[in-house]
């Protein structure tokens, strides 16, 4: 089967999430993605738990697919060799902080020289420019200044994150669309170009509304209700689970007291109308919650909820996600490959692509071990197999933990 | 400055949010984005709020750029229509629900037939296959399915539903990312695609980590306003409801937050000089760090302090903090767009600019259009004439 970067050659300097993340997919679609890390310690992500027979399989996830080369890039011959193999990439990724290739030498312009059509994307937390340029990224940090945090949690009490690492993820999908448009640019044009993608710009894009200018409220959380709905929101069941109740009309309304087995709710002064529900909201949810609680399982209340038409979503925890017949069905969760025979674990649940094309299909292949291919490479760009091997006792003396 | 899509056609189909948003994306970059409506009515965003002079905010931004056509896809009239205008479109775009668009006769396998190279994407809430395939999703219920809420509030309350139960958006940069995919593999084979695009899959694929059977069954669950492995790192509050974000990552940076505060003792005090007591002592180390906060006048005098010092902090944004910050300005990440006509009370609405930054291309952002304000240019070039649009249109809107 044909795939779609047959034959593209990616440079990739990244390292820990969002840039692995980005230059994966890439692999996945079939191009030769070098990683570059640093001697003996690797990526920071092959240090991340969960390690199985102490592989890291963070590591695994963001950067299945790729070769792995080790450069000291503080070495004049690193440098040389990365020059060299940039003549002939069509991209090159970077996630180092901003400034940094450019003292190396090995930033956009200087590349830009010696091979005029490279799609060169620097990823960041802030971007390349502006005041905040230089400030290191952190997750939470960036959740607080992208308004996420400011839209999550209860009205008058605490604002609260999100318990996982969205900004990576969300800047590495962004990166990856701009390569693509770049790339089809690029087929048409011959022309390169240079892309800049911040972590936090993606998630503030996601989270931001201004119209507080045009005489509206400032958007602030509203919690777990919808502020113009009732019952529209979470509730509890037993044994910490969760249910989304989203009722937007009478009927619906009147079908949730029928499942409740209350008819007479419907027209009870203190819910008649939505705005009588939205009014008396925790009167509301006493009710929902005391019907909810009658029943053991969660999925018992969906049950009855969905047969009865009232829209409705189980807070779906991890295993109910790797679960559920709709998301395997549909390929949204595959299993990579394991790192090879001998490991203890034969592939790892993941997140595979977040779309389906009908004539494009990713390949999920094996991340590589640290220096794996440093002969294959470097030879391939004129160093001898002494050289190669003089470069990695040095290096690793140099290195440690 | 050249224009990526400069000679792509769309014609976009969708009638909710955060569908319209896909093709707009393509028109800021150039293509000729045609926006099939419902006559007299509308794409179901021209009654989304916030209404200011009667016309949708929401509209000016999710349809700017494009053109607006009356159609009704439900009558044969309509279908023959956009069966004419598929006859020369690069991209449709739809976002009907399931089933829907077999019955008008508007599915990729029918519009395929008519042109080969179409590139046929739907935006829906679960995907166009599979159980829940009919299923709503949208806001909320389909944020619940994601394992975001799951995993945001106190470990021992409730889950909290993220950011209003918006972040639908994600989809869109996922969309934009495969439509592109689509053109690529295009220009090298000739070929059109499907793709499917479901906004409860964008959304679970930048917050589920499946990795709970190799913790001991242990899932990834909510952790309050902390990272449970570090510390300080964390959300503090301090007067005036405001709070920020402190990250104090190594022995060195805690030294200088200790010094900042004005608590030299702490450094090498026996309950915090590391970070695993630290961690251990977390409640006693939030009592003081909220302490000190709640001794400043209000949180920008925290700020001030962290950034001479150079402890990572992030205070906690309202909308209208990033609105008026000097990096969000200076970087272009905010932007301001002509409204649609009939807005009198402001000529622009400011939001966040497209997530993009290239160095060829900068977006171009164009009003939104009335409804049905290209209907005849449009059919015209299909070759319709005016008697024929004025009878459609006349029939559609039951004039």
């Amino acid at each position: 089967m044909k795939k779609m970067f047959e034959g593209v050659k990616v440079l990739d300097v990244t390292n820990n999430l969002a840039g692995p993340h980005c230059t994966t997919m890439l692999a996945d679609y079939g191009a030769e993605v070098i990683h570059i890390e640093k001697p003996v310690i690797g990526d920071d992500t092959r240090h991340l738990p969960p390690m199985i027979d102490k592989i890291s399989f963070s590591y695994g996830q963001h950067n299945r697919g790729k070769k792995s080369l080790v450069l000291d890039m503080n070495d004049q011959r690193a440098k040389d060799a990365f020059l060299r193999l940039a003549k002939d990439v069509d991209i090159i990724v970077e996630s180092n902080r901003p400034g940094v290739v450019k003292k190396l030498g090995i930033d956009y312009e200087s590349i830009k020289k010696i091979n005029p059509s490279v799609i060169y994307v620097s990823v960041s937390a802030y971007g390349q420019t502006g005041p905040l340029a230089p400030k290191r990224g952190y997750d939470l940090i960036a959740q607080a200044q992208s308004g996420l945090m400011a839209r999550t949690g209860d009205p008058d009490a605490t604002p609260y994150c999100v318990g996982s690492v969205v900004g990576d993820f969300a800047g590495a999908i962004c990166g990856f669309s701009e390569i693509c448009a770049a790339f089809y640019h690029r087929m048409r044009t011959g022309e390169g170009q240079f892309i800049d993608v911040s972590l936090v710009r993606t998630f503030m894009w996601l989270c931001a509304r201004f119209d507080y200018l045009y005489g509206f409220d400032m958007l602030t959380r509203t919690g777990n209700h919808h502020p113009d709905y009732a019952p529209y929101g979470v509730f509890a069941g037993k044994n910490d689970e969760y249910i989304v109740l989203a009722v937007e009309t009478e009927e619906q309304w009147c079908d949730l007291c029928g499942v409740i087995g209350n008819p007479e709710l419907a027209g009870h002064p203190l819910f008649k109308t939505n705005a009588d529900r939205v009014k008396n909201r925790d009167a509301l949810g006493v009710v929902i919650e005391t019907w909810i609680q009658t029943m053991d399982h969660i999925e018992t209340v969906e049950q009855k909820l969905t047969e009865a038409n009232v829209p409705n979503c189980k807070i779906y925890s991890m295993k109910d996600i790797d679960e559920d017949i709709h998301f395997n069905q549909n390929g949204w969760i595959s299993g990579m490959p394991a790192w090879d025979e001998n490991w203890s674990v034969t592939s790892r649940r993941c997140m595979g692509s977040p779309w389906t094309l009908s004539r494009i299909v990713p390949f999920h292949q094996i991340p590589p071990r640290l220096g794996e291919d440093n002969h294959e490479i470097l030879e391939r760009v004129g160093f001898t197999a002494e050289e190669v091997d003089a470069m990695e006792k040095e290096w690793a003396e140099h290195f440690s933990y | 400055m050249s224009k990526l899509y400069e000679g792509l056609k769309v014609l976009d189909l969708t009638t909710r949010t955060p569908g319209p948003v896909a093709a707009s994306f393509l028109a800021d970059y150039g293509a000729d984005v045609i926006h099939i409506e419902k006559p007299g009515v509308g794409d179901n965003t021209r009654c989304k709020g916030p209404i200011l002079d009667g016309q949708s905010l929401t509209c000016c931004v999710e349809n700017r750029g494009k053109k607006s056509v009356e159609v009704d896809v439900f009558t044969e009239k309509g279908q023959e229509v956009v069966h004419r205008l598929a006859k020369d479109v690069d991209i449709v775009i739809e976002s009907f629900e399931a089933g829907v668009t077999r019955e008008i006769g508007l599915d990729y396998h029918t519009l395929k037939a008519i042109n080969p190279r179409i590139i046929y994407c739907s935006i829906t809430p679960f995907g166009r296959t599979g159980y829940y395939a009919n299923r709503d999703g949208y806001g909320m219920l389909g944020q619940a399915m994601t394992g975001l809420p799951y995993r945001t509030g106190e470990p021992d309350g409730r889950p909290k539903i993220a950011c209003n139960g918006d972040l639908q958006d994600v989809s869109m940069i996922q969309a934009f990312a495969a439509l592109n995919m689509a053109l690529i593999w295009r220009e090298q084979t000739g070929e059109g695609q499907s793709v499917d695009i479901s906004i409860v899959r964008g959304i679970s694929w930048i917050s589920t980590i499946l990795d709970y059977s190799f913790h001991n069954g242990r899932q990834s669950r909510r952790t309050g306003n902390n990272v449970i492995t570090l510390a300080p790192y964390g959300l503090y509050h301090g007067n005036n409801g405001e709070s920020i974000i402190i990250a104090a990552l190594n022995e060195k940076l805690w030294a200088v937050l200790c010094s900042v505060m004005g608590r030299d003792d702490l450094i090498t005090h026996p309950n915090f000089s590391s970070n695993i007591l630290r961690v251990k002592n977390r409640i006693a180390l939030q009592d003081i760090i909220e302490g000190w906060l709640r001794s400043l006048d209000n949180i920008n005098v925290a700020v001030d302090l962290l950034e001479q010092a150079g402890v990572p902090y992030g205070k906690v944004m309202s909308m209208k903090d990033i609105n008026e910050n000097q990096h969000y300005n200076e970087c272009g990440w905010i932007a301001d767009m002509p409204v649609m006509d009939g807005i009198t009370s402001t000529k622009v609405r400011r939001f966040p600019a497209d997530p993009f930054n290239f160095s060829l291309f900068a977006p171009e952002y164009h009003k939104a259009p009335t409804l049905g304000e290209h209907t005849v240019e449009v059919l015209k070039d299909v070759g319709y004439t005016t008697e024929e649009i004025q009878k459609m249109q006349t029939e559609w809107k039951g004039e």
